[in-house]
């Protein structure tokens, strides 16, 4: 790890690598919801404690190639989690910036350090997605750093309206994009590299750095973002300055609770189409103040919004792949491509929003920053119309206004940490289905899924759902509803729901006409969305989240809190203060580090925090601090029985530092890197993993350092696919509903035999059958089935009757075992119970069983062949004829041919089909396991 | 107490609900589930041993209602009634309660038609209007022959005659009829694939490509009433994002508990439980489930669902109509290569002949939903070929195919992404 540029003067070689080191527990959990915490950063090894720090202007941790771990083949392999990636992390001073890397080892490694005046925005550019048809112009080039610096390349533009691609690699810059306008922050994912601007964004193609399309139509913020924007891996969200109804998704922000919502409810938008949710029993206990009810003086028609002013508050996600070159623009007389979805999302300007890991979910924050929004994106294939937004989460920082700085969400969706500006960073816990974060959800190392098993199998889901469309219909009319959750400002929400109705104005609430509507709306629902159609379904109740941890940075009290175990007070400078109390913190979620700090010697696999449930938070404050948190979530003390349903509560503990910041004495580090170097072999990994994907050969992405490994890498794995598919087998893939079809009561299964036996079994009835014409007379069928008889589903296993066996005791058990495999395996799980699924990955031996036995006693006793014939087939002959012509019109000769052949041999074909666990077919009965079978 | 309304060639249904021809099994089901109160004793009858060369039946044993679903595409096909048993529960548009339709009441309703077919066989007249017919039963007159040897060679049905049966279905005749487009209602803002194409190399599928259609959005006002056909395709290694724009949002999110399979993974590691679990998008209208890694967030499977009457999971998808192209290479000649297609329809026998047969033993699944109940299907059988896990059930036939990519690190063609352009 310690390769060091040999560029590297030998005075900092030691101030390279930075150890972490323990953090100052004295603070430790003196309150779960309000925490403070002192983290005093110590000496680290090497460098001399200075007290000078270069003034650090903004942090961010990265996501580059380096912790790429879908693409980087160094993370591939050991997918299991033995091998985390290293945090990638950025600081810009005034007068330059640097990158880091802390691997997981807990070793924090330079990466990057220049001092060529402050820097506003910077990233490192991932390498692109290529294919054949679009090739990578700078992949030798490759790794690229964009920056937007105060003094452009030109010299003669105006301060940060360039932004620079530099090559770390040999470090040139390879190419420079002017604006006109100040450059506000650089966004890329591996296809496109964005630049937002003022009310405007650029996006570039991230293989040739061509414009890709533009919006102009940005909503402003008065910061820190200026013009927020959320890049996922294909979506970009930004804040639209109108709401275009043509173009307007179900959903979207429901009121946050009664304060806000009155206070918001008379300037609101004409178009925040607010529907309140009330909730009683998530975690916070709103009081049940409900709202007056107010009447929306929406009157406006659906016309006037071309020329109603700017409306803050309005998100737009467009899909970048899809919306084509040149301006991006929703209108009305726009077609809507490539607009995933169109929303209200909050009343006031947008002042930051981010996507999660997979994409579906984002969470917005207003310029009020009291609460924030989390909405699930459900998309239609074409349509931002016909998405729906369902708003799950308001987070609820506090009344006091601050200013959103960093959002991240956990890896696993479960957690959120929002920083302030103020240099707090608030935890929530949320699920990403919605509904309240308990015990169930948040003490499992693993997302659990929405529905427990006892609430599968209680039914409660449908139970539920009933409530809420009792609710969503009562809402309409009465209000106050002791159910889980009611919809109130019926007018409201069910106007964000329908709008793209044309003309359809809300009314007052509680009129009769709403009613109505409602009713019809809940009614649509009930009955036609019986496919679940997940844009269509009620939207579920909103939660009301309370941050579970809010950890501040040390020197916003840093005079005030005492100081343990450390004599020389900490360097008191100042860095932000002069911007009116102002700290610039980021965070991210990642596995722990810490973990040498107690154990040094300890393998990593045996640490206690792998099984920690959820990943530690790193924070990087503007001093250039890098602390790990530990996060503890635990059911609340409070609670007096510990439940699935209990809330949650949260202790941190801050566990290691890195002190990274600069002093003046550092020397830089700069670019050309060497092919060693991390970024650069990072890069060339990943982009020689691109080559492969597209299936072209590499033209020299630069030095491929690991030949042996891309070797194996590009090997053919035919071999290894024969034993790999085991584990490749899926068993459940979905939620099944608590009863199936086929367990009725209302359905019954009935099987139609070509070869015309019965067999009817209750599904209900715990009585073995036997199976016989003589069961209920079928009134009779229709010309396709009249002259079919019919089978039950055998619920429970069929059976046969209890034939006495000659022989010895031995042949008894071994009958035990054939009953059992005549059972298809569900008598064995009858005597389990228990057991949900089995696999046997070889072929049990019990299989076996069955034939021999049928064939010794087929050896042995004619008679006992004859009487187990019997047992399984009656009247064999009944309806050969009848069934014999249905098949014909059916045009199934060989079926045909197949059963009178079975059914004139003197073992039936069903006994066959029975017996016999393979599905096996008369003219191969062996074919599937031609070299196993004794 | 039912009273239907009888649309000839569309449909059977009330003011809250209607049996339109085309409609998919699974929404008939949902229809009868909700109104489980007054609908009772509800017969599906399928074919086990050869679930295609017969029609899905519903009879609704109690109201004399049955519900013909083609076999193949698993859509509403015939729906006929038996108006002799319902006459007295049921109301059809015409009559009054408690009346019997006879002949005269049809001529009333329907106008004139073609004169009535005698089936000798089943002693019924068949009186038969463009998309729906009657039968009348003749044997309680003793007429039948009479009619049969009259002058006139179009023997009229006798006054009086009770309708026996009626059936409604699309096209001229009962006997070739099939069932139609899906209506429009019946989409309700989701989407369908009408045939899902497995893209693959020599190796190993890649990915889909799958025919979508949907219409309307199910609000009523907002449908603009037209099938919106659309290919699209999604591939192993696409974003999450990737497949919700290409696909739309998934009906459910299921995370996969611990994943019982690793242990037979190969991988060294296989003991390490990770940290997070992988989860699957149900498409339940698709037939497609598509499993996402956790950490990367990347598609890492697909799973193919045929729907088969029999099957443990039966009515919880639509059918994937798929068409996986095989290249079969013989050994005999090398640069003979032959395109055959594997379908939702083949059997595992024919798969074999064209694969060849696994050289290993199969998995077998049991399925068992909790103690008390059995899976009464029987296990079914994973046997895995070429990067596919196909699913055989007890008949032979094809339950679900899973498709995996290649080991992340190998290095496999992927073709440029055809998904956002349509």
């Amino acid at each position: 790890m310690a390769s060091d540029s040999p560029r590297r003067p030998s005075r900092c070689a030691g101030g390279v690598l930075v150890r972490a080191q323990a953090a100052t527990e004295q603070s430790y959990m003196e309150s779960v919801v309000t925490f403070l915490q002192d983290v005093v950063p110590q000496a680290y090894t090497g460098a001399p404690p200075t007290d000078e720090k270069e003034k650090i202007i903004w942090v961010r941790f990265e996501k580059a190639d380096v912790n790429d771990t879908a693409r980087n083949p160094e993370f591939l392999e050991m997918h299991s989690g033995t091998s985390d990636p290293p945090l990638c992390l950025m600081i810009g001073y005034t007068d330059g910036m640097q990158i880091w890397s802390i691997s997981l080892a807990g070793e924090a490694q330079e990466l990057f350090s220049v001092r060529h005046g402050p820097v506003r925005a910077a990233r490192i550019l991932p390498a692109p997605h290529i294919s054949p048809l679009k090739a990578d112009g700078f992949a030798e080039k490759r790794p690229l750093l964009g920056v937007c610096k105060s003094t452009g390349s030109s010299g003669t533009s105006p301060p940060y309206c360039c932004a620079d691609l530099y090559s770390l690699r040999t470090g040139e810059m390879v190419k420079s994009i002017q604006f006109k306008t100040p450059i506000y922050e650089l966004h890329c994912n591996k296809h496109i590299l964005v630049v937002s601007l003022q009310e405007k964004i650029a996006a570039f193609d991230s293989c040739t750095f061509t414009k890709k399309f533009f919006v102009t139509s940005c909503y402003p913020c008065p910061g820190p973002c200026l013009n927020p924007i959320a890049l996922g891996s294909r979506w970009l969200a930004y804040a639209e300055n109108k709401l275009i109804r043509c173009h307007q998704s179900h959903g979207g922000a429901c009121g946050d609770n009664a304060q806000s919502y009155t206070a918001t409810v008379i300037n609101a938008a004409k178009t925040l189409k607010t529907g309140l949710t009330m909730v009683g029993k998530v975690v916070t206990q709103l009081a049940g103040t409900l709202p007056a009810v107010t009447p929306d003086e929406e009157g406006t028609p659906h016309s006037a919004s071309r020329r109603s002013p700017p409306s803050p508050g309005v998100i737009t996600i467009i899909d970048t792949d899809n919306v084509g070159e040149g301006q991006v623009l929703v209108s009305e007389d726009s077609d809507g491509e490539g607009v995933v979805a169109h929303f209200p999302a909050h009343d006031k300007p947008i002042s930051c929003m981010q996507f999660n890991p997979s994409g579906m979910l984002l969470v917005t924050a207003d310029t009020l920053g009291h609460d924030f929004h989390v909405f699930q994106i459900l998309t239609h294939p074409w349509a931002s119309s016909q998405s729906a937004v369902h708003h799950l989460y308001t987070l609820h920082r506090g009344e006091t206004e601050a200013k959103v700085q960093d959002m991240c969400f956990s890896q696993d969706s479960r957690w959120v940490a929002i920083s302030t500006l103020r240099g707090t960073s608030h935890v929530f816990p949320i699920n990403p289905y919605g509904g309240a974060p308990c015990a169930r959800t948040h003490m499992s190392p693993r997302v659990v899924n929405r529905m427990s098993r006892f609430q599968k199998s209680a039914g409660l889901e449908e139970i539920e759902q009933e409530l809420n469309r009792a609710a969503a219909v009562g809402g309409g009319g009465a209000g106050g509803m002791g159910g889980s959750s009611c919809i109130l400002g019926g007018g409201g929400g069910m106007g964000g729901r329908c709008s793209p109705i044309p003309g359809m104005s809300s009314s007052p609430s509680g009129s009769p006409l709403h009613a109505k509507l409602s009713n019809q709306d809940s009614y649509n629902n009930f009955t036609n969305n019986n496919m679940g159609n997940p844009r269509l379904t009620p939207l579920p109740s909103l939660t009301v989240v309370l941050p579970l941890a809010q950890i501040k940075q040390p020197m916003t009290l840093g005079t005030i809190t005492k100081r343990t175990g450390k004599a020389k007070p900490t360097p008191q400078i100042s860095p932000s203060k002069s911007s009116g109390g102002e700290f610039c913190v980021a965070a991210i979620f990642a596995s722990s580090r810490s973990w040498f700090l107690t154990n040094p010697n300890m393998k990593r696999e045996k640490d206690q925090s792998r099984q920690s449930v959820v990943d530690s938070l790193y924070i990087i404050s503007c001093y250039g601090n890098v602390v790990e948190h530990v996060l503890e979530p635990r059911p609340i003390t409070t609670a007096q029985k510990i439940s699935d349903e209990t809330p949650l509560e949260l202790s941190t503990s801050p566990r290691a530092c890195w002190t990274l910041a600069r002093t003046p004495q550092w020397n830089e580090l700069q670019p050309p890197f060497s092919s060693n170097h991390p970024l650069v072999l990072a890069s060339d990994l990943v982009q020689y993993y691109q080559y492969l994907l597209a299936g072209i050969p590499p033209s020299s992405p630069g030095p491929i350092t690991r030949h042996e490994s891309s070797d194996s890498l590009a090997s053919d794995h035919s071999g290894q696919d024969d034993e790999e598919w085991l584990s490749q087998v899926e068993i459940v893939t979905h939620t099944g509903p608590h009863r199936r079809l086929w367990m009725g009561p209302q359905f019954q299964f009935k099987t139609i035999h070509p070869s015309g036996q019965t067999t009817v079994i209750s599904s209900s009835s715990s009585v073995l059958q036997s199976h016989g014409p003589s069961d209920v007379q079928q009134p009779l069928l229709d010309f396709d089935t009249d002259d079919l008889d019919l089978r039950s589903l055998r619920i429970q296993p069929v059976r046969s009757e209890p034939v006495s066996m000659p022989g010895s005791s031995r042949l008894l058990t071994d009958r035990r075992g054939q009953t059992n495999i005549m059972d298809a395996g569900s008598g064995q799980f009858d005597g389990r119970g228990v057991t949900l699924l089995e696999v046997c990955g070889s072929w049990p031996e019990s299989f076996g069983v069955p034939r021999h036995h049928i064939g010794s006693a087929d050896i042995s006793d004619e008679g006992l062949r004859e009487r187990l014939a019997d047992a399984m087939s009656e009247s064999p002959s009944r309806d050969i004829v009848g069934s014999a012509t249905e098949l014909q019109r059916e045009g199934s000769i060989e079926t045909l041919s197949n059963s009178s052949g079975s059914t004139s041999g003197s073992i039936p074909r069903n006994f066959e089909g029975y017996r016999s666990p393979l599905p096996t077919n008369e003219s191969q009965p062996l074919s599937l396991f031609p070299t196993n079978f004794p | 107490m039912l009273d239907l309304e009888v649309v000839p060639e569309r449909s059977l249904g009330n003011e809250q609900w209607e049996f339109a021809l085309g409609m998919p099994f699974s929404q008939a089901i949902s229809i009868l589930q909700k109104h489980c109160r007054v609908i009772k004793n509800v017969q599906v009858l399928y074919s086990e041993q050869t679930p295609l060369s017969h029609d899905l039946i519903l009879n609704l044993t109690q109201d004399g209602i049955k519900l013909l679903f083609d076999a193949t595409n698993q859509r509403l096909k015939v729906r006929m009634a038996h108006l002799a048993q319902i006459s007295n529960s049921h109301c059809i548009h015409f009559n009054s309660q408690a009346i019997t339709p006879t002949i005269e009441q049809i001529d009333q309703s329907f106008g004139a038609t073609h004169p009535g077919v005698y089936n000798a066989a089943e002693q019924l007249f068949h009186l038969n209007f463009r998309g729906l017919s009657f039968s009348f039963q003749l044997d309680s007159w003793n007429e039948a022959p009479k009619y049969e040897v009259r002058m006139d060679r179009f023997p009229s049905i006798p006054h009086g005659a009770m309708v026996k049966r009626m059936h409604i279905y699309t096209g001229n005749n009962l006997q070739e009829t099939k069932a139609p487009v899906m209506p429009l209602a019946c989409f309700m803002g989701n989407i369908f694939a009408e045939g899902v194409d497995v893209l693959r190399d020599g190796a190993g599928p890649l990915g889909l490509k799958l025919r979508l259609l949907t219409a309307g959005s199910g609000l009523g006002v907002m449908a603009d009433a037209k099938v919106r056909y659309v290919e699209r395709s999604i591939f192993f290694g696409d974003s999450c994002q990737d497949v919700l724009g290409t696909l739309g949002s998934p009906h459910k999110v299921f995370y996969k508990s611990e994943d019982k399979m690793k242990i037979h993974s190969p991988s060294p590691h296989k003991q390490v439980p990770s940290k997070c679990n992988d989860y699957f998008f149900n498409y339940f209208t698709l037939g497609v489930d598509i499993l996402f890694d956790s950490t990367t967030h990347l598609v890492k499977k697909f799973v193919l669902h045929t729907n088969f009457p029999g099957h443990y999971n039966f009515n919880i998808y639509h059918r994937c109509d798929f068409k996986i192209p095989l290249v079969i290479k013989k050994e005999g000649a090398d640069s003979q290569t032959e395109d055959c297609i594997l379908t939702t329809y083949s059997k595992w026998d024919q798969i074999q002949e064209l694969l060849g047969h696994p050289m290993e033993k199969p998995v077998v699944l049991h399925r068992s939903s909790s103690a008390n109940n059995t899976n009464p299907f029987g296990s079914t059988f994973c046997f895995g070929l070429q990067r596919m896990i196909f699913e055989v059930m007890q008949n032979n036939h094809i339950a679900s195919v899973t498709l995996y990519g290649a080991p992340r690190t190998t290095s496999q063609a992927r073709p440029e992404s055809s998904a956002s352009s349509h």
